[in-house]
């Protein structure tokens, strides 16, 4: 107790760190659930301090809704008021009150936003976290136990790489999104075609919201090797497979692989069949034929003009884990461990197959699936036409 | 490297450039001619792709559209000039203040209306095929946009050294006091370039470069523009002008 604490001195200039040590994240690269206890409201007199049912449930969103991945947060926020519109607006017992703050996609402003649901809206949860550099920036303000109802990419990226080298195509180009995610995945994929004796031939690694295809993909089109797999996501993704095309690509007899986000419904509705025959790998679809996924995407469709998307599907998970925890808990959110241990304990029924969190990794364990794209009777969606069962990620 | 892959990649240099080219001549202009730092530039620019969007998905054409975004920006720049930058004549700061805040606004209703997802155009018919170049398939939309710039850099050059218009922006640029004493020109000059600028901010290139790139190059401009505001940036298009 000698001395200025961080604490004291953060105090005397007016800051708050003593709230955001109390903070908690359960969140992490893509469409994830992070947990904050509010110092001001949470530590009441004993007994059952905040639990008291019905009060109002503050969950602060941080969502990209303009840059790159803009269409990831329209479709999270459809998902999470969706799946409150089905569930009475509460989770538990608690009313819920959404605040949704747009992260642009730049570090800097998810970390100042994250700041604002403590500070200022003193949000009991926060929901959302896209990027993954910002998952690293807001985990000093919002203190780090992450869970994610998404995946890493290990899960997408290794399990193709070893189904389709195994199945004899082994030499491949790579074409990712210059940032940590995309990296990550190319790296993942050439682990899982090195395995069975494949090889990666040569890459391009546009930056993240890149303007103009062209250069790169006339690079992929004078080199020799005809497979081609890619990480590319929202506004990216469709500049690719745009170009791919206007540059003849596939008519040059050149095969396009992907991390499923490369033909997610965001980026078909826009390019159409000109992504006919693209092999992605996911852990949904569209087309996945379960009561759980026939009945989200029928409620989807019966809400909003069009098909839900991957995001719209993690979101949902997220939520519903969000609220399986809060049951077990009574709604209650004031112990920090208790509540993340409810959270990792949850496991249910979710459009994509079983859902339950890795104990070690927090991520999902998860079916993934390969999946080709198809026009079929005018519309252009994902078929399902593998699955690698039970991915789990390494904890690498 | 091939001199194959070295043809293909100089294509796209010039593609790409050719259309920063029409997006940079207004800007230039409307900062060299009137002296307005002009911040929402990027804004008209994602403007005009939108406009051109709904304007194709109205009618089915592209060329309608090629000439209507222009009209419609235009007629926003004659609305603005006299409504707000008149009024700021010099004040480079509040200038820039308000052009952000233009900008803003433009590119919030642009969302309202169009929605935030990402939208694009597709090339029309004629110019949506390729062309063999050099034994190598090049799209023939991005020829276009290469020959539409160099057409667009001699028109603008012609305008500017050989007609009576050319010569009142020159002196303008030299000085706008003097040509003001002589006749009432700057004013209505002022307009008019501001509403051509605005016109050719906005012509669709949307096509490839999808109207969501307009917008990131909007926010780009935003960026790059703000980062150095005036003297210098003042000063390359001023020369670039009056060379």
């Amino acid at each position: 107790m000698a001395g200025f604490g961080k604490n004291e001195l953060a105090a005397r200039r007016g800051y708050s760190y003593r709230l955001t040590r109390r903070q908690f994240l359960i969140a992490s690269s893509a469409a994830a659930l992070a947990a904050c206890g509010p110092a001001a409201v949470a530590p009441t007199a004993s007994g059952s301090p905040s639990a008291s049912p019905g009060k109002t449930l503050k969950i602060g969103q941080l969502l990209p809704f303009t840059g790159v991945y803009a269409e990831l947060g329209n479709s999270m926020r459809r998902a999470t008021e969706l799946y409150l519109k089905l569930n009475d607006n509460k989770l538990a017992n608690r009313p819920v009150q959404l605040i949704y703050e747009d992260d642009a996609n730049v570090t800097a402003t998810g970390i100042q936003k994250t700041q604002k649901f403590i500070d200022q809206d003193q949000v009991d949860v926060m929901m959302g976290v896209v990027p993954t550099p910002l998952a690293y920036g807001i985990r000093n303000a919002v203190h780090a136990a992450k869970m994610s109802a998404s995946f890493s990419s290990y899960q997408i990226s290794y399990p193709i790489g070893d189904y389709l080298s195994a199945k004899g195509t082994k030499d491949f180009f790579l074409a990712y999104a210059n940032y940590g995610f995309g990296t990550e995945s190319a790296a993942d994929f050439t682990t899982g075609i090195k395995k069975n004796g494949g090889s990666v031939t040569g890459n391009v690694a546009p930056p993240l919201g890149n303007a103009d295809f062209a250069p790169f993909v006339t690079q992929i089109k004078n080199q020799p090797t005809k497979n081609v797999y890619s990480f590319f996501s929202g506004a990216d993704a469709i500049g690719f497979i745009k170009t791919w095309n206007q540059l003849g690509l596939t008519a040059a007899g050149y095969k396009l692989y992907g991390a499923g986000f490369l033909t997610e419904q965001d980026v078909l509705k826009e390019v159409k069949d000109l992504a006919n025959g693209i092999v992605t790998s996911l852990f949904w679809a569209v087309e996945l034929d379960n009561a759980e996924n026939k009945k989200f995407v029928a409620d989807y469709q019966k809400q909003y003009p069009l098909l839900p998307d991957v995001f719209a599907v993690q979101q949902y998970d997220g939520m519903r884990a969000l609220d399986e925890a809060l049951k077990k808990l009574g709604g209650d959110t004031s112990d920090k461990d208790k509540f993340s241990k409810a959270l990792e304990d949850v496991s249910f029924k979710s459009p994509r197959g079983d859902f339950a969190f890795d104990k070690t990794t927090h991520n999902p364990i998860q079916d993934i699936y390969i999946r080709e794209v198809k026009t079929q009777g005018g519309q252009t969606v994902n078929t399902i036409s593998d699955k690698v069962a039970k991915v789990t990620d390494p904890g690498k | 490297m091939s001199s194959e892959l070295l043809f293909q990649q100089a294509l796209n240099g010039l593609s790409f450039g050719a259309l920063l080219f029409i997006l940079a001549a207004g800007l230039s202009l409307v900062f060299g001619m009137m002296d307005v730092v002009n911040l929402a530039h990027g804004a008209f620019y994602m403007l005009g792709a939108y406009v051109a969007l709904s304007v194709v998905q109205l009618t089915g054409s592209f060329w309608v559209a090629m000439l209507a975004a222009p009209l419609a920006l235009g007629l926003l720049g004659l609305i603005l000039e006299p409504l707000l930058l008149r009024r700021l004549r010099g004040r480079h700061l509040d200038q820039v203040l308000l052009t952000i805040g233009v900008s803003l606004i433009v590119v919030d209703q642009i969302g309202v209306v169009w929605g935030r997802e990402v939208r694009s155009l597709a090339a029309p018919a004629g110019l949506d095929g390729s062309v063999a170049l050099f034994g190598g398939d090049y799209p023939a939309y991005r020829l276009f946009v290469i020959g539409l710039g160099i057409a667009l850099a001699a028109v603008v050059t012609l305008v500017y050294r050989r007609t009576a218009l050319g010569m009142h922006i020159r002196a303008g640029v030299e000085d706008a006091q003097m040509l003001g004493a002589l006749a009432s020109w700057p004013r209505r000059c002022s307009a008019f370039s501001r509403a051509w600028t605005s016109t050719r901010s906005s012509i669709p290139w949307s096509s490839s470069w999808s109207a969501a790139s307009a917008r990131s190059a909007g926010r780009w401009w935003a960026a790059s523009s703000s980062v150095r505001p005036t003297p210098s940036a003042r000063c390359c298009s001023r020369s670039s002008l009056s060379r």
